[in-house]
């Protein structure tokens, strides 16, 4: 297993380290996630990308300690020095919406539709503040006009039905930001919205974790998004990260053949029009995981030694490695 | 939301004329004869005419339809063809009892249904979650009569807490009221119990959780009120029948009220007396449906605005 410095878990704000993740599906367990590493420093952003069912969501709702039972979980996430697998509920509960803030996918699935904006952003003030439900209101009102959302008085009385996609996925990100958390976890926060509020949104996210230098894991399977928003990147194939490092070296450079792939898939928006390539294949289901390298049954380099063992992540230039065996002894 | 209120009491009162056609065509036309069963079986057709002619029985039946409907807008809801005292009377005379009996039934089934609704899904597929449903399996098949016989027989015979039966009171209220919230509760506990297990599955309990609420709060503050919307319903529903009578628990706890009425008016070919307690039936149930529609306005933001 590649090693880590020690001395970098006091300046991370997170430092996952070999994170496992099973599922019990008839019975028998099933690994999501198999030795995952990864890091984010203060005031960075972290890309995560993969395709759908590459365990993204898995891993971050494992940090948040929000996966159902019985699913195990074991490896170190280590939060501002604290393993977070060690906390105990009560105490997970302090790190949850206040030290930690998380939105999610789904802004239209996401907000209680039985309560008010305002009562949904006071909560987390609530729990994590103590304030009155009158200070609660008035700092939702402030997080509403924060977040960029007009008539924010009147917001604050209206339901979640009352407002489009866009608006609510700002509301999760006044929820999420309320307490100054010093991470914020963003599940695929653009993929269910337009392009055009797509970037306004990365946009808001950017700028308020700026203003309170919160760091951001971001999650995506767009690695056009990750270009845009993005310091580091970590790519995730089939519950492993198959590629790492800065987002300028893994555009230049990309070196694992799945991040190619994915690379070769989004649409460029300079030169001539290209066609995109999708990786032919799908994601290996749970019960259905390759041994050796996970990537082989799609990969059109793959050899002989693919199948039979699984390459480790192989450092490619300075803070830039990838799992594979093409990039053994470096380049 | 007083528009819309507007418009549902248009429909119910659209509806309660339907139901009170199709019930007056059911009773009056289909089993042919009151007259003769007014006259008893011995008598003269002569007689049997006679009596025909006196209750507008030979007029056409939408002519009686319009008849029955003028006399019911003055209050008349004709005169029992048995007892020959007013319909109206007998209904009023019930109502009381009724009244006390059906919301004594109904607070007992909320009572214990609602708390074990949510007990079970909270501890979903545990141990206590099997038992409590088995529990509540038999609860559902046990008979009525015969759990009020048992309760009856403990509590009020061997055990003298409770009296044997008659109308008067709390004390009388108890044994029948638990009675019917045994077997009813089951109901409302599996109702609440599978739609508490769907909301907990939904993004915005996820939401809840990640902002730090303890699992007490997700339960109460963001799964419950969501849940409770289709309770609401069966509740609504479920007090508006059981304000026309409840029949067994009536019979066994000898109470007199509406389903009693209804009862032996069936057994005597009351047609008045059954014609009258069937239109209270749906006068309560559209009622409750309204009651309901509004409650959900209150419980549910996203049906004021439509
Ligand atoms: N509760 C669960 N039980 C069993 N398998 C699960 C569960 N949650 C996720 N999985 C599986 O784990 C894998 C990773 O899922 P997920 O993290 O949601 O992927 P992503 O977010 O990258 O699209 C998928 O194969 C998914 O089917
Ligand atoms: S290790 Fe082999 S199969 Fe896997 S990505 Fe590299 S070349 Fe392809
Ligand atoms: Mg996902």
């Amino acid at each position: 297993m590649s090693k880590v410095l020690e001395s970098t878990d006091l300046q991370n704000v997170l430092e996952v380290k070999d994170l496992q993740i099973e599922f019990k599906v008839d019975e028998q367990y099933y690994k999501a996630v198999h030795g995952v590493n990864f890091h984010i420093a203060p005031g960075e952003t972290l890309g995560l990308v993969g395709e759908s069912g590459c365990g993204k969501s898995v891993t971050s709702m494992s940090i948040m300690r929000l996966l159902k039972d019985p699913t195990k979980v074991s490896g170190q996430i280590i939060y501002q020095g604290r393993d977070l697998l060690k906390l105990t509920e009560n105490q997970m509960r302090q790190v949850r919406g206040n030290e930690i803030g998380m939105i999610f996918q789904e802004p239209m699935t996401s907000l209680n539709p039985v309560h008010k904006i305002g009562r949904q952003i006071g909560e987390t003030l609530l729990l994590h503040r103590g304030m009155s439900a009158s200070r609660a209101r008035k700092e939702s009102i402030e997080m509403l006009k924060r977040v960029g959302i007009p008539r924010a008085e009147q917001i604050v009385d209206e339901y979640p039905h009352q407002l489009s996609g866009g608006m609510r996925q700002r509301v999760m990100i006044a929820i999420a930001m309320a307490c100054n958390p010093s991470l914020l976890i963003a599940d695929e926060p653009t993929t269910a919205l337009d392009v055009t509020i797509q970037a306004q949104i990365l946009e808001l996210m950017k700028q308020l974790a700026k203003e309170n230098g919160t760091s951001i894991l971001l999650i995506t399977h767009d690695l056009g998004v990750v270009a845009e928003t993005c310091d580091r990147v970590a790519v995730m194939y089939a519950g492993r990260i198959v590629e790492e490092g800065s987002v300028r070296k893994i555009f230049k450079n990309p070196q694992h053949p799945y991040t190619r792939g994915l690379l070769n898939s989004i649409p460029k928006l300079t030169g001539e029009r290209k066609r995109l390539e999708p990786i032919e294949g799908n994601v290996p289901s749970l019960r259905n995981m390759p041994d050796g390298c996970r990537f082989a049954p799609r990969c059109p380099f793959a050899m002989d030694k693919c199948v039979a063992h699984n390459p480790e992540l192989f450092e490619v230039e300075d803070g830039h490695r990838s799992r594979c065996f093409l990039q053994e002894g470096g380049q | 939301m007083g528009a819309y209120i507007i418009r549902r009491i248009g429909q119910a009162i659209i509806v309660l004329i339907g139901i009170s056609i199709i019930a007056f065509l059911l009773l009056y036309a289909v089993p042919a004869d009151p007259a003769r069963i007014i006259a008893g079986p011995h008598a003269t057709p002569d007689v049997v005419n006679q009596i025909r002619i006196n209750l507008g029985l030979n007029l056409p039946i939408w002519e009686q339809y319009l008849k029955y409907m003028g006399n019911l807008l003055h209050g008349n809801l004709g005169t029992s063809y048995i007892f020959h005292t007013s319909v109206m009377s007998q209904i009023s005379s019930r109502m009381g009892p009724t009244a006390e009996l059906a919301l004594g039934c109904w607070i007992m089934e909320l009572i214990i249904g609602i708390p074990l609704g949510i007990y079970t899904a909270r501890h979903a597929n545990k141990v206590r979650d099997v038992v409590i449903s088995a529990l509540a399996l038999i609860g559902i098949s046990l008979p009525v009569y015969w759990l009020g016989l048992l309760l009856l027989f403990a509590f009020g015979f061997k055990i003298q807490i409770f009296p044997l039966g008659g109308t008067g009171g709390i004390y009388y209220l108890i044994l029948p009221s638990i009675t019917y919230g045994i077997t009813g509760a089951a109901y409302y506990m599996r109702l609440l119990k599978s739609t508490m297990l769907d909301v907990m599955n939904q993004d915005y309990v996820r939401t809840a959780r990640a902002k730090g609420a303890s699992e007490r709060r997700v339960i109460y503050r963001h799964v419950l009120r969501n849940a409770l919307i289709p309770v609401i319903t069966f509740a609504g529903i479920d007090i508006g029948t059981l304000l026309a009578g409840v029949v067994l628990i009536e019979e066994t706890f000898n109470w007199n009220g509406m389903g009693m009425l209804a009862y032996q008016a069936i057994g005597n070919q009351d047609i008045p007396v059954i014609m009258g307690t069937v239109l209270l039936l749906a006068v309560f149930v559209v009622l409750f449906n309204l009651i309901v529609d509004i409650v959900y306005g209150f419980v549910d933001p996203r049906i004021r605005y439509d």
